[in-house]
């Protein structure tokens, strides 16, 4: 226990000589306005939340990035089971699919803004957009990987291309296909962001955006603050749920 | 080879001591692991050091080489003691797939010990090649170390060594991941090497058999802590032969005094 | 032989695009006419409206990568190779990992203001994140036995540098680099738009307010292009440097 302790205190010195020294500089009059001082950003953040405005960008942010998790994964993990079993469409599907792949998801966002207009349903859809790709590539990687034997047997007991998929498929590829969605886990949360900061009206990333154009810096830095405490809280979850979902398989 | 049959058989009354080690105690935390080793390595001796796993013969490699300091008592070459690496007792590791540049071919790996040296870059390639000869390599001084058998990559370890034309040459367990065969090849290998410069030998090893085999002195190492359980000299007559050599009664002799020093534990 | 499924796949979405849009199926203003795509392309490249985005985009993306992998590799360095980095600077570095690197670009517009400056600074700071970290990790995962080798034939720590500790880090190192180079793409489109003072992002931007959808994918379809050269670029760069690791013959 005290090690772990230790580790964090040693962790904080960084952060907080940096804290200090800006306060002082700032005080001094030594630094830009645009830079506020760590008080004043303290005094921001408490504000957000003790008005609750910072849980409710938070949670919008965290609501559109799961909603377009779940879609894109959903969509995802289908098209690659298919992918993944079905040799022809790979070979057919697989380039396009990697063209797509390397076109990064913010060239889309004003595509998707002239298609769906602000708001919501524009975030969610990047959001699926952009996790797509991981979890089919990861999807149609692990179902790629089983055991062709397994299948044969499914097959010959007269088993549905459905009921395979779900029976057989499905819980063999899974490790593969968790540590997709992990990967698009992180990404929902970036891209999600990114097109609040761009083009939706919502969200923390709206918030930091809207406090940097109005000139407002011990609100922008308050929620970036926030932001990347929410972006660690969520990897440090991914992480640690993987790890003990797939104990087993790891031990 | 005048000089080789002097020191074997006057005992080394003529020569002089490279290193000297002097009270040597490892203790870490309340584990004591070496206890009281003093001995002294004569110029041009082939020392092996052989005893049970747990016994230290490994830490007591790395105070003689200077990469750790010993809790009790000192390691002196020649002119002083040894705190750090002395740029004239040359390493050869047992984990040579670790102990080589992956990155480097085998002539560059050799090159490292040419340039820690400053040795100047006209002088390297005729260097290099004369090692590479030396140890059999010359057909690989462009291969990378990964594309090399294990006999192979301990060879260009030893190459390595060799360009730092060290006075001593300290070995750990430097045949022990190697198959029966290749390890014959390079016993008599290392033998020929020793034989033709004037460098001394420290070589650790758990084989009983091949302590006796190379070496003109056997320290044995009893684990518990590690201690000085005996040090044996050899007569066998040199050039050693693999087949003759380990038939000789003396060999045998020798042998049985070993195993019943080392299955008392 | 073996892309022939694919390409046919490709060629076929585009001509059932093409019909689709001919049909008024789907409306121009969203879904223009690959024709339409094409023409816009070949106008904007031919007059020269196309290159001066292109360009800027190419220098913000190259300069800004270029300076964070130099920043990545020396900080890398610095935190991974010393015990004091590894406990006080790491740990800092972690947390900020997760963080969304777009949402910097509001924070580089408050501070810097609208020019190439911000931009590149924006790039910097996000990109600096896979390099760093990697460099981190290579460096701090030197073979220890080579350390002891660098001991036992007294390498000045120079040398040591030199020969070992960048050569063992260079993997991870361009690993880095290779994931610095797409997210440097995205915040200079990102940072482009928020700006406004050109570049293809400020290109998307202006495309997509003036409904002028022909430009505005002409421009995704660049930025997918800079996409994939800079990561071929690299994956070339990464085989070559790490030649040496390719499997023995023997084994």
């Amino acid at each position: 226990m005290n090690a772990r302790l230790a580790a964090i205190a040693r962790a904080a010195v960084l952060p907080l000589a940096i804290f200090a020294v800006w306060e002082v500089l700032a005080r001094a009059h030594a630094l830009p306005d645009s830079l506020s001082r760590p008080s004043a950003i303290a005094g921001a953040l408490g504000g957000e939340l003790l008005d609750g405005s910072l849980f409710a960008m938070a949670g919008q942010t965290l609501v559109a990035a799961t909603a377009g998790w779940l879609l894109g994964g959903a969509l995802a993990i289908a098209l690659g089971i298919a992918i993944g079993t079905i040799p022809l469409l790979r070979i057919t599907v697989g380039p396009a699919l990697e063209l797509m792949r390397s076109v990064p998801p913010v060239a889309l966002i004003p595509i998707a803004l002239l298609a769906f207009g602000l708001g919501p349903k524009l975030e969610i859809l990047m959001v699926a957009f952009a996790v797509f790709w991981p979890v089919v590539i990861f999807t149609a990687g692990g179902v790629r990987a089983i055991d062709p034997r397994m299948l044969e047997v499914a097959r010959a007991l007269r088993f549905s291309p459905l009921e395979r998929a779900l029976r057989f498929v499905l819980p063999a590829a899974a490790q593969r296909i968790a540590v997709g969605l992990r990967v698009g886990a992180g990404i929902a949360l970036v891209v999600a962001v990114t097109t609040e900061i761009i083009a939706n009206p919502s969200g923390i990333g709206y918030g930091i955006a809207f406090s940097a154009t109005t000139l407002r810096p011990d609100q922008t830095f308050a929620d970036l603050l926030a932001l990347a405490v929410v972006g660690f809280a969520i990897n440090a979850l991914l992480v640690g749920g993987e790890r003990r979902l797939f104990a087993w398989a790891n031990a | 080879m005048q000089q080789k049959t002097l020191f074997d058989t006057a005992h080394g009354v003529l020569s002089h001591t490279v290193l000297d080690v002097r009270n040597v105690g490892v203790t870490y935390g309340s584990r004591e692991v070496m206890h009281d080793v003093t001995f002294s390595v004569t110029q041009g001796d082939f020392i092996t050091i052989v005893g049970p796993s747990g016994c230290g013969k490994t830490t007591l490699l790395r105070a003689m080489a200077g990469l750790t300091t010993p809790t009790t008592g000192s390691v002196r070459f020649k002119d002083g003691a040894i705190g750090e690496p002395h740029a004239e007792v040359a390493v050869v590791f047992q984990d040579y797939n670790r102990a080589l540049l992956p990155w480097r071919t085998v002539s560059g790996n050799i090159a490292l010990a040419l340039e820690a040296r400053r040795i100047p870059r006209a002088e390297h390639a005729g260097r290099i090649a004369a090692l590479l000869a030396r140890v059999g390599l010359a057909s690989y001084a462009d291969h990378f170390p990964k594309a090399l058998s294990g006999g192979l990559q301990q060879r260009v370890q030893i190459a390595r060594a060799l360009a730092q034309e060290p006075e001593v040459l300290l070995m750990d367990e430097p045949f022990g991941a190697l198959d029966a065969m290749t390890r014959q090849r390079l016993q008599d290998e290392i033998l020929a090497i020793w034989g033709s410069t004037p460098t001394t030998v420290v070589f650790i090893t758990h084989d009983l058999e091949e302590a006796i085999y190379l070496g003109n002195r056997i320290i044995v190492l009893e684990a518990n802590p590690g201690r000085i359980g005996a040090d044996i000299r050899v007569d066998l007559p040199r050039p050693r032969n693999q087949l003759a050599t380990r038939e000789d009664e003396r060999f045998l002799a020798i042998r049985h005094r070993l195993f019943g020093l080392l299955s008392s534990e | 032989m073996r892309v022939l499924p694919g390409l046919a796949f490709i060629v076929a979405v585009v001509a059932l695009t093409e019909l689709a849009c001919d049909a008024h199926l789907v409306s121009p203003a969203i879904v223009p006419a690959p024709h339409d795509i094409w023409t816009a392309l070949v106008a904007g490249i031919g007059s020269g409206e196309l290159w001066a985005p292109i360009r800027a985009t190419i220098a913000h993306l190259l300069l800004g990568w270029f300076a964070a992998c130099a920043l990545g590799v020396a900080l890398g360095a610095l935190v991974g190779l010393t015990a004091f980095g590894r406990a006080y600077v790491a740990p800092t570095l972690e947390f900020l990992r997760p963080l969304p690197a777009s949402a910097i670009a509001p924070v580089g517009l408050l501070l810097i203001g609208r020019n190439d400056l911000m931009i590149v600074a924006v790039i910097v700071f996000g990109a600096i994140w896979p390099v760093l970290l990697g460099s981190m990790h290579g460096f701090a995962t030197v073979e220890p036995r080579l350390h002891e080798v660098s001991r036992t034939l007294q390498l000045s720590p120079a040398h040591a540098l030199r020969s070992i500790a960048i050569p063992s880090a260079l993997p991870d190192i361009i690993a880095g680099a290779r994931v610095s180079i797409a997210i440097a793409l995205i915040l200079a489109v990102v940072a482009e738009i928020l700006a406004s003072t050109g570049g293809l992002g400020d290109w998307l931007n202006l495309a997509e307010r003036s409904y002028r959808a022909p430009d505005l994918y002409a421009g995704v379809l660049l930025v997918g292009l800079i996409g994939v050269a800079t990561n071929a670029g690299l994956v070339r760069l990464e085989a070559y440097v790490l030649r040496w690791k390719e499997s023995p013959a023997w084994q």
